[in-house]
């Protein structure tokens, strides 16, 4: 236990430097901009605490959270196998795509049935996704990295084609499917106030914790977003397979000679990375959108880039994860309520969280090994 | 149908950005270092030249900024600006996986993440929108028509024959081999790698923001992600070019056909698909469907020197 | 006599070893030095050091009288040091001449002058009498051959001091007697030259003067014709050393493991027996097939032809796990790769490959319990340190490493044990226990395969011994009547 903690404060580390000069840096480019760096801040204060206050505020960050733990679950577990799935997006599309289209074709069924077959055709949608590319990688050695940013492309095609044709809705110019059914949408988290009028039929479902306002589109998903990362975990470090498939991470030469199939935990690894990747669909289709929309999908899917920032920040660790999401939960909440400059200085510390990361971590294990080699 | 002499110069227009982009990554790579950089350097580079430009524009007698008075230099010091904005970009990837020596993939993944804010973030400051800039003096056009192409695009055909001459009959083209074959090796000769490889990521820098500025000049225009993933095509082109620069061309134009044959087909078959069909190209050469070479091997590994 | 080089009081740490403390070395001019010591004592790194690849830590270099201030290759270069690295610094896509001129190009303005570049060389190695080819690729060319570029790199800058670190361990004994003489001539000349090795045979028969190099700090240094081979042995581990292992007559039984034929890219065809209850001995120089051998009997390469079978199951086209299933236990050629996974927990690395047994599994579930106390077990039993499992396999020193990974194998109870250079970068208590280790497997009535290119590991182990030559079988000699020379003399090629 007690190792247990000091390794997770050694791990937090360089995680915890690379958001203060995160930070720092964002202060620099307000500065650099012509804006007074602290009154910015205090805007920016003021911003979070007026209106719907902090409440609002959590029930948001937990809202932005959701679909990057689950990103951040699905880079990690490739980057345990050695692999860098860099193609969360184009999963995420596959999964929402087919989410949609199950929770529209399967409307007359009950929730019981509606909701675990959405959410499967979610899983799936990414898994397959993902596993051409691990396919790719295991029997013709193709780099997984533009594997997957070409499959995100094609992933957009195919999806815009089907947005547009086939399963295209018939209402309205934009490619999107039909609404999903009644018994298909996750429970949104929050509870109705005392005086509201009373719920209308088209109303979202509430799971009326009191915590959270209702029109906070914070759902379900986030329960199954924390229960994937524990399935991580368990599977991580308690299961032979996840025991298979770090061990195929850190050394694939050993693995191997030690009778493991790299090739097999390839494919399983960018499958379940896929999955992972597409059950954000639940978030967007079942929690939030009820339909799928091409162009909300696609720039919903932007959130698997985030997720390579939140694996590293997170250090591959299911719980370091679910931290790392709600962190940079609030750097979009904080980004929508920054009025004084452009709102993209949220991508630009991102990007600068992943330099600040790897860097941070490279410069100190080597601390720590020339330590060790001094004592 | 268009004529074949048009078909033949829209190919090589289209082709500028991917040779310029794929002669980064033969270069870079050729030393040992992994650019998946590109894309993001080019984006900067294509958004660089663009702001410059703008900035340089002479102001009209009204007060008024117009593409229609500029000042004949104004897009050449757009275009320096972008090639040197590509430069940095290179460095700073030499920071990070040379200097610090932090994983290179990951490394060029954030750079494009950062490029991509960096480009909007600015680009809203500037030009009050995330989305495009205002159009901007455009460049001369030389030569005659169909064959009228910018500066730049006459740049990179003479660039492909240079790159070359430069890595098999220079001695500073043999050192940058060598390091990214053996680095111990040339170490060992008082060759320095990572200073080799730094200097290798200035000049891959370099041309990939040159291609960046290859799509924002043709244009005359920046738009938000406009490289569309032609970075990492182009890295695919280099692969299949066998990292060297006269394969990487070919290859480049290969794509560069198919783009073009996407929009000549993009009415007769769903127009979706057809645009995927660089991007399963890829998928189908990085596969080794359509030839294979061995990669540089120190690629990817960070070289220790040991003072 | 002038000193060529001194070293005095060296000291060089590294994370987690301490290369060389108290290490010295003074050379005369136009000598043949060698500098001998175990696989590990620091011969490398001091050598590295005046090479300018390392900085010392502490001490002083002189070279012909100069102190080093500064340390990198250009400097030592300048100061006429040459070094002749164990692992060829030759870039294998260039031409001979490309490599000999790398870092000092001639140029014509920018531009790389290669016919001038190939007049050089060509001309150097007709001056020493080491034929190269200018124009041919290095990855072409036979490793003998890569050792005369390597040479002429180094005279090519003037090199007074030419340091060749185990420069035999690839070469045959014909290319071996080729380099003595190129060395001779090198002397007759009036250059330096600095010998490392910690083959015995070698020192006495090419050095003059001899410096042992005992953990990392200097033991002895003797004129070589004044002192015998057991002598220097002894200088190397500070004590007497059993050169004999204590094993009694091997008792053959059924046919474990059996080759017919057996070919594959790099090897064969190679047809052989393995009997339960003996020892057979692979030798040979390095590089003749032993390691695409052993991949094939692991599974990790498969035979394009022939067959090969253990205990009467054909695993011809089986995976590693089909081999493991079958009764094999290997002690793999290179452990960093092969045989350890560093971040993992000396625990997880002890089931390593026995992962999915039984008892180590419960419903694809991992029963750590089981595990940590296997692990406990053979930590104690082979000795491994420190006596806790729960560290990373990296943090432990090679030998540790290497006693885990022999715990891990025998604890199979394997039908075959293949082991690879089971000893190699270990201390010599370590060797004594991995030696009895191994012995007490074949009493058991395993068949065991040791593959070493240590031939006196070899020839103390086996009942019989098989020599490999450029992928075949060169020859078979029983335990009784192989001898060096006649081992060496199938080493060399030329057929019983």
């Amino acid at each position: 236990m007690i190792r247990f903690l000091k390794d997770a404060l050694v791990r937090s580390i360089a995680p915890a430097l690379a958001l203060g000069a995160a930070a720092l840096l964002g202060l620099l480019i307000v500065a650099v901009v012509g804006h007074n760096p602290f009154a910015v801040v205090r805007n920016l204060l003021s911003a979070a605490t007026q209106a719907h206050g902090l409440r609002d505020d959590i029930a948001y960050v937990l809202l932005y959270a959701t679909p990057l733990i689950f990103t951040g679950l699905s880079v990690a577990v490739a980057f345990r196998a050695g692999l860098f799935n860099i193609g969360g997006m184009g999963q995420i599309m596959v999964g929402s795509i087919l989410c949609g289209w199950a929770g529209w074709k399967l409307a007359a069924l009950p929730a019981i049935l509606a909701i675990p077959a959405c959410i499967a055709l979610a899983a799936l949608g990414g898994a397959l996704w993902g596993a051409i590319a691990g396919a790719l990688k295991a029997w013709r050695g193709s780099h997984e990295v533009i594997i997957t940013i070409m499959l995100n492309f094609c992933a957009i095609a195919v999806t815009d084609s089907l947005a547009n044709g086939t399963w295209k809705a018939k209402e309205g110019m934009t490619p999107q499917l039909p609404a999903i059914g009644q018994s298909a949408r996750l429970p949104r988290l929050g509870a109705r106030a005392a005086d509201a009028p009373p719920p209308e039929a088209g109303d979202p479902p509430l799971m009326g914790i009191g915590l959270f306002p209702k029109h906070v589109q914070v759902n379900a998903s986030l329960f199954l977003a924390l229960l994937a990362a524990a399935g991580m975990h368990v599977f991580l470090f308690r299961t032979v397979r996840g025991y298979e498939l770090r061990a195929v991470g850190h050394n694939p030469e050993a693995a191997r000679a030690a009778g493991i199939s790299v090739k097999r935990v390839t494919i399983t690894a960018m499958a379940i990375s896929g999955a992972l990747a597409g059950l954000a669909a639940t978030d967007l289709v079942m929690g939030t959108k009820y339909n799928y929309r091409q162009d909300d999908a696609m720039s919903y899917a932007r959130a698997a880039f985030i997720g390579i920032a939140v694996s590293l920040m997170g250090q591959n660790h299911p719980g370091g994860i679910i931290l790392a999401a709600l962190l940079f939960g609030a750097m979009e909440r904080m980004g929508l309520l920054l009025n004084d400059v452009p709102k993209d200085i949220v991508l630009i510390l991102q990007a600068a969280v992943i330099l600040f990361v790897i860097c941070g971590n490279e410069l100190f294990s080597r601390m720590l090994a020339r330590k060790a080699a001094t004592t | 149908m268009s004529h074949p002499a048009e078909i033949i110069a829209g190919t090589l227009s289209l082709a500028v950005p991917y040779v310029l982009a794929s002669l980064a990554g033969v270069v870079s790579e050729r030393s040992g270092v992994v650019n998946i950089a590109l894309e993001g350097i080019m984006l900067v580079g294509a958004f660089v030249a663009t702001a410059v430009t703008f900035a340089c524009e002479p102001v009209g007698a009204e007060g008024v900024r117009s593409a229609a008075n500029a000042g004949f230099y104004a897009p050449w010091i757009g275009l320096a600006a972008g090639v040197a904005a590509g430069a940095l970009m290179g460095l700073l990837h030499g920071v990070v996986c040379i200097k610090v020596r932090a994983n290179q993939i990951i490394s060029g993944v954030a750079l494009n993440i950062l490029a991509m804010g960096v480009t909007q973030f600015a680009c809203t400051l500037v030009f009050n929108s995330s989305s495009n800039s205002a159009v901007v003096a455009p460049m001369p056009r030389w030569g005659i028509r169909p064959f009228a192409f910018t500066p730049i695009a006459w740049l990179a055909f003479l660039l492909v024959p240079a790159v070359w001459f430069f890595l098999y009959r220079t001695v500073a083209g043999l050192r940058l081999r060598a390091v990214g074959e053996h680095p111990a090796a040339a170490d060992s000769l008082g060759v320095r790698p990572n200073r080799t490889r730094f200097k290798a990521l200035a000049f891959s820098g370099a041309l990939a923001g040159l291609g960046g500025a290859a799509l924002s000049v043709e244009v005359s225009q920046f738009v938000q992600n406009m490289t569309a993933g032609r970075g990492y095509i182009a890295l695919a082109a280099m692969i299949a070019g066998k990292w060297n620069p006269l394969g990487a061309a070919a290859a480049c134009l290969f794509f560069a056909a198919s783009e073009r044959a996407q929009i000549a087909f993009q009415d007769r078959i769903n127009p979706q698909l057809a645009q995927s069909l660089p991007y399963l190209l890829t998928i189908l050469v990085l596969a080794g469907f359509v030839g294979r070479a061995r990669a540089p091997e120190a690629l990817g590994k960070p070289y220790e020197a040991s003072r | 006599m002038n000193l060529a080089i001194e070293m005095i009081g060296i000291e060089k740490r590294f994370p987690r070893v301490v290369a060389n403390s108290g290490a010295s070395l003074t050379v005369a001019e136009g000598e043949i030095h060698a500098l001998v010591g175990e696989n590990g004592a620091g011969k490398s790194t001091l050598m590295k050091i005046l090479y300018g690849m390392y900085a010392p830590d502490a001490g002083t270099v002189r070279v012909m009288g100069k102190e080093m201030k500064s340390f990198s290759p250009a400097t030592s270069i300048a100061a006429g040091i040459g070094m002749v690295h164990q692992h060829f610094m030759l870039v294998p896509t260039l031409t001979v001449a490309e490599n000999v001129v790398l870092g000092m190009e001639p140029r014509l303005g920018p531009w790389f002058d290669t016919a001038q570049a190939e007049h050089e060389v060509a001309e150097m190695s007709t001056r020493f009498g080491l034929a190269v080819e200018p124009r041919a690729k290095v990855e072409t060319l036979p490793v003998g051959v890569q050792q005369r570029v390597e040479i002429l790199k180094v005279l090519a800058r003037g090199a007074k001091v030419l340091i060749l670190d185990e420069p035999t361990a690839v070469l045959t004994p014909g290319e071996i007697e080729e380099l003595y003489a190129t060395l001779a001539k090198l002397k007759a000349e009036g250059r330096t030259v600095v010998l490392i090795t910690h083959k015995l045979k070698e020192v006495k028969a090419a050095s003059d003067r001899l410096t042992v190099l005992r953990r990392g700090a200097t033991a002895g240094t003797a004129v070589t014709a004044d002192v015998t081979e057991e002598k220097i042995a002894e200088m190397m581990v500070g004590r007497a050393v059993l050169m004999k292992v204590e094993k009694k007559s091997a008792k053959p039984a059924d046919v474990v493991l059996s080759l017919k034929g057996l070919q594959a890219p790099g090897v064969g065809p190679v047809t052989f027996d393995v009997r339960a209850g003996e020892i057979v001995g692979i030798a040979g120089v390095e590089g003749n097939g032993q390691s695409e051998l052993l991949e094939c009997l692991s599974g990790l390469r498969a035979a394009k032809a022939g067959s090969v079978s253990l205990g009467g199951i054909d695993l011809s086209r089986a995976a590693p796990a089909g081999w493991f299933k079958a009764g094999l236990a290997i002690i793999p050629e290179d452990r960093q790769k092969r045989g350890l996974v560093g971040e993992f927990t000396v625990a997880e690395n002890l089931v390593l490959g026995r992962h999915r047994e039984v008892k180590f599994v419960k419903r694809g579930f991992v029963r750590a319990g089981a595990r940590d106390a296997e692990a406990a077990t053979l930590v104690k039993k082979f000795d491994v340190r420190p006596a806790d499992a729960s560290v990373e396999a990296q943090s432990l020193s090679g030998g540790n490493q290497q006693k885990a990974i022999v715990a891990r194998e025998l604890s199979r109870q394997p039908r075959l044990l293949i082991a690879a250079h089971p000893t190699r970068g270990v201390d010599i208590g370590a060797i004594e226990f991995i030696h009895k280790a191994i012995v007490s497997e074949r009493d058991r009535g395993a068949a065991v395969l040791l593959v070493s290119s240590e031939l006196s590991e070899v020839l103390a182990l086996a009942d019989r011994v098989l020599v490999m030559f450029g992928g075949q079988i060169a020859g078979e000699l029983k335990a009784s009547e192989a001898t060096e020379k006649k081992v060496g003399v199938l080493m060399a090629g030329v057929r019983a």
